[in-house]
């Protein structure tokens, strides 16, 4: 057989091994390929049913941020429940409060009755007393914000007032709520928050019109109603007091429950401002030139 | 396998005879004819094989072992032949190789492409009719020629020659002599490298030579005739035809006695056959002297033409750049010269073609040979391998691009499963939570408000003077409040404090001489998460307006935006950017007609007009804002009118509006404002 010939028949052998070996790698890679490919397919599926399902996954931040605000809500709420409540408990829980925030404060105790709102155990106690009304507002805002959940379920505040328009006093009558269930936090594991002040800033039951505090009155002030204006200047006005007593008064001086305010000589008069009973009055001397 | 440098090789005894050609675009050249006579034969097997030990070599022996005997000297034992370091020696040292390569070294070249001689008697030579075979003549021959058991265990050589319509054989067994010692030179120098090419029997290179060369054409008988030292031959042509050969077998004798010898010889073979004496007689190898030829020419007689074997005419070029080439020459290398001529020209119709190298060699030569097909399958191979290639990179490529993908996936199902359990961990987290949230929420629902009331209820009297409360009782959805003060608008604002107010009553009594208000009002408890998540909302809102909004645009709504607008505004007013100020109150205006500080901005509008001089539009303003139900700059209103009235010089005016003030408003701190106006106008 010619060279040529054999060497294209051993070239054939050649090329038909490299075409069995291209065919065999290339199919054990097509199918490699092809079995990852099913995979991945398989995989996005997966994934997709698993979006699919659970659409809210991508969106874990709303998730999130509800917790948060829910954590936030119960936070403000600040209240547990805890797992029991006996009058002993609730006592020592009120000492408690009077004990950090407001230890002049004194009240009798009862226990009302017991009851329960949504398979929510509770014993209802009532409080009542005398008390300044800067101390009970303490009171009633640690009773109320305290983490230990107990709610005022009626209040009846009536001032003690004195004759000069001081509300010294306040008798008041509370009665509230402290709720327990099996399930909830132990007693000892609610914290008791020893820095929670909170101070009334104004005293809603102070009089604003009462008597004269003649007790106020200092001696040597002039008391405009019984005196009487004799002369005056543009800066300078001279009154007579009841007991006969000449003072010379400038804008601004004072004078008893006020000051003069301004001299009117054009009118010949003296303008004061006076606040006997709570209630500001101008009160205008005119000298009779007469 | 084609060449263009041939090394023909004649060995005949110890005679080396070559004959170097080249072939070129021209044709055939001779480059040189060299000659060596060996000194021994080239394998000492050989020699002893071929001669006999002299007698005067045999005396002397016998002598020396004589002569041990009688000085007793122990007898050497003889070394075996293979283990014996002198007799290795020896056949180094009396080995024809060593001459043999010494003439080729005398040759410049390099690569020796070889073809050489076997002399027929070293041949079995047969002739078959040509119906012998038609196709694979060889395989036939081998089967006809040789046993089978010798086709398996010798090593032989056949080739044929198809002469006359007769296919001639010729078979040669065992190894070519010379071909081994060209091997084995080949070994020795390495910097030359030897390609064996053919071995061609010495009666197929006459018939070349004499086919190419010699004028055969008349119908006149001719005689090659090869004298040579040990290989003597006569050809018989007739005409063209060749007839046959005869052998010419002489004692060794002198050189006049060789050519009578052969002279007798053809002689004796004319008359042993039918054929006449030759016509032509053409000598050639080693007595081609002129004298030689006269010497046949003379005993042949006039009839006959003795010529040396030389080139024809057409051939003659083959000598043309080697002058000293001589047609003695020609006539004595004509064996080696036609030798390498036949390899080099492979298609010349005058020669016949045969060659008995060993199929091995030719095999272990070879140099890779494609033909047309070959190609094209290379050519597919290549194609087939790249495109193979390509794909396979491609599916590599694809492979790894898929396993990233799926490491990917892999990564983002790990970071869904890792987020899922995180989700139902928070959801659950979650549930629980809004579940004690929830409990607690209606537990807690709008109660422990009672701080928070009492500081609303204390901060708004704070603002109202004249106003306190007598009385506070909580119950449980209700509370309650008694009061007293001494402006009745005071009621209606308390009644706006906390949601669902029920007026219970109001009683006007007087209070030591002062007329005072007692007022007892009921509300629902306020929900103060929804105040706080209100008011933060309005916290929220009120960043994202500024955060989002320009200052001019006045399009948010919530209170607290409303709030700082104004509260913008107001700035620029103090800053004295009056007409600047003027421009946003009416924006304001306009945009929040309802807001609880729409009327100061309608006041404070015109206040701008009446620092820029603008008082006719500042009077129109205020007039009215006066004209306005409810205006809480009522009192700085008239201050303003009053001012504005003087610049428009309407004194009476102005004390009218200072004068209503007093009367209006005894109380307010503007009073005295007013009152100082009235006397220093009022003349």
């Amino acid at each position: 057989m010619p060279y040529a010939t054999r060497n294209t028949i051993v070239l054939i052998c050649i090329a038909v091994l490299l075409l069995a070996g291209i065919f065999i790698l290339n199919g054990s890679k097509s199918s490699e390929l092809k079995e990852v490919k099913a995979d991945n397919a398989d995989m996005q599926k997966k994934l997709d049913d698993l979006e699919k399902s659970h659409p809210d996954l991508d969106d874990q931040q709303s998730v999130l941020d509800e917790l948060n605000e829910l954590e936030k809500r119960s936070l403000a709420k600040n209240k547990l429940i805890p797992d029991k409540n006996t009058p002993i408990v609730t006592y020592k829980y009120l000492l408690q409060i009077c004990h950090y925030y407001c230890p002049n404060f004194k009240f009798n105790f009862n226990m009302n009755k017991q009851g329960e709102i949504n398979n929510v155990p509770y014993n209802s106690y009532s409080i009542n007393g005398i008390s300044d009304l800067g101390t009970l507002y303490s009171f009633i805002y640690q009773l109320e914000t305290q983490q230990l959940l107990t709610t005022i379920e009626s209040i009846n505040l009536n001032p003690q007032v004195s004759e000069f328009g001081e509300a010294d006093t306040v008798n008041y009558n509370i009665k509230f709520n402290a709720y327990y269930k099996e399930d909830g936090t132990k007693l000892s594991d609610i914290p008791f928050d020893k820095n929670n002040y909170k101070y009334l800033s104004a005293n809603p039951f102070t009089p604003k019109i009462h008597l004269p505090d003649l007790s106020k009155l200092e001696p040597f002030k002039i008391y405009i109603e019984k005196s009487k204006l004799i002369g005056l200047t543009d800066k300078i006005a001279f009154i007579e007091t009841q007991g006969g007593r000449i003072e010379g008064l400038s804008p601004g001086d004072e004078v008893a429950f006020g000051s003069l305010k301004r001299i009117d000589n054009k009118n010949n008069r003296a303008i004061f401002i006076i606040n006997k009973i709570g209630v500001r009055e101008t009160v205008i001397l005119e000298f009779n030139k007469e | 396998m084609k060449t263009k440098n041939l090394f023909g090789i004649f060995q005949e005894d110890l005679i080396i005879r070559v004959a170097h050609l080249k072939k070129s675009k021209d044709g055939i050249e001779i480059l040189e004819l060299k000659e060596a006579e060996m000194n021994y034969p080239l394998y000492l097997e050989q020699m002893k094989e071929g001669e006999e030990e002299e007698p005067g070599e045999r005396e002397l022996s016998e002598e020396i072992s004589e002569l041990e005997e009688e000085l007793n000297i122990p007898e050497i034992p003889e070394l075996e032949e293979t283990g014996g370091v002198e007799e290795v020696e020896d056949e180094s040292v009396l080995s024809g190789k060593n001459d043999l390569k010494e003439l080729l070294l005398k040759f410049d070249n390099n690569k020796f492409t070889i073809s050489f001689n076997v002399n027929e008697e070293n041949l079995l030579i047969k002739t078959f009719p040509e119906e012998f075979a038609s196709n694979n003549i060889n395989k036939k021959l081998e089967k006809e020629l040789l046993p089978k058991e010798e086709r398996k265990e010798i090593q032989y050589s056949l080739d044929h020659i198809i002469e006359n319509e007769k296919i001639k054989s010729y078979l040669h067994k065992g190894n070519f002599e010379l071909l081994s010692a060209l091997k084995e030179i080949n070994f020795a120098v390495t910097n030359k490298k030897f390609r064996y090419y053919s071995i061609i029997p010495n009666e197929i290179a006459l018939l070349n030579f004499a086919n190419e060369n010699l004028p055969l054409k008349d119908k006149s008988y001719s005689t090659i005739l090869y004298i040579g030292k040990e290989y003597k031959m006569g050809l018989i042509f007739k005409g063209d035809e060749y007839i046959r050969n005869f052998p010419i077998i002489i004692p060794d004798t002198s050189s006049q006695n060789i050519l009578e010898s052969v002279f007798s010889k053809i002689l004796l073979e004319k008359d042993s056959s039918t054929i006449p004496v030759a016509k032509n007689i053409y000598v050639g190898g080693e007595y081609v002297s002129e004298d030689d030829i006269k010497f046949f020419q003379q005993k042949f007689g006039e009839e006959t033409t003795v010529n040396r074997l030389s080139l024809s005419e057409e051939n003659s070029y083959i000598l043309e750049n080697n002058e000293n080439i001589t047609e003695e020459d020609i006539a004595k290398y004509v064996i080696p010269l036609t030798i390498a001529w036949t390899g080099l020209q492979t298609n010349k119709e005058n020669f016949y073609y045969l060659n008995l190298l060993p199929e091995k060699i030719i095999e272990s030569q070879k140099h890779f040979k494609l033909k047309w097909h070959g190609y094209l399958v290379m050519l597919m191979i290549f194609a087939i391998a790249f495109l193979g290639t390509t794909k396979n990179m491609q599916l590599e490529q694809d492979i790894t691009q898929a396993n990233k993908r799926s490491l990917k996936l892999n990564s983002e199902m790990k970071e869904n499963r890792v987020l899922l359990e995180n989700l139902k961990r928070v959801k659950s987290k979650l549930r629980s939570l809004e579940k004690d949230v929830s409990l607690i929420d209606t537990l807690t629902y709008k109660k422990n408000n009672i701080h928070y009331i009492i500081s609303e209820v204390g901060k708004a009297l704070n603002q109202n003077p004249l106003s306190w409360i007598t009385g506070f009782t909580g119950k449980e959805n209700t509370f309650n409040i008694n009061g007293y003060t001494t402006q009745r608008y005071n009621i209606i604002r308390f009644s706006e404090l906390f949601p669902n107010c029920k007026i219970g009553r109001i009683v006007h009594e007087e209070l030591h001489d002062v007329t005072i208000s007692a007022f007892n009002f009921t509300y629902d408890y306020p929900d103060i998460d929804i105040e706080i998540a209100h008011s933060e909302t309005e916290q929220i809102e009120t960043k994202k307006t500024k955060e989002q909004e320009t200052p001019e645009s006045g399009t948010s709504k919530s209170p607290e935006s409303i709030k700082n607008k104004y509260r913008s505004i107001v700035d620029l007013y103090f800053e004295e950017k009056y007409s600047e100020a003027f421009n946003k109150f009416e924006d304001f205006k306009q945009n929040y007609p309802n807001s609880r500080w729409a009327g100061n901005a309608y006041y404070l509008s015109g206040e701008c007009l009446y620092q820029m001089g603008k008082y006719n539009k500042a009077e129109n303003v205020f007039r009215t804002f006066l004209d306005s139900p409810v205006a809480p700059k009522m009192p700085d209103a008239l201050i303003m009118l009053g001012n504005t009235y003087i610049k428009l010089d309407q004194k009476d005016m102005a004390l009218a509006q200072w004068r209503k003030l007093i009367k209006q408003f005894p109380d307010h701190p503007l009073r005295d404002v007013a009152e100082y106006k009235i006397e220093e106008y009022g003349e």
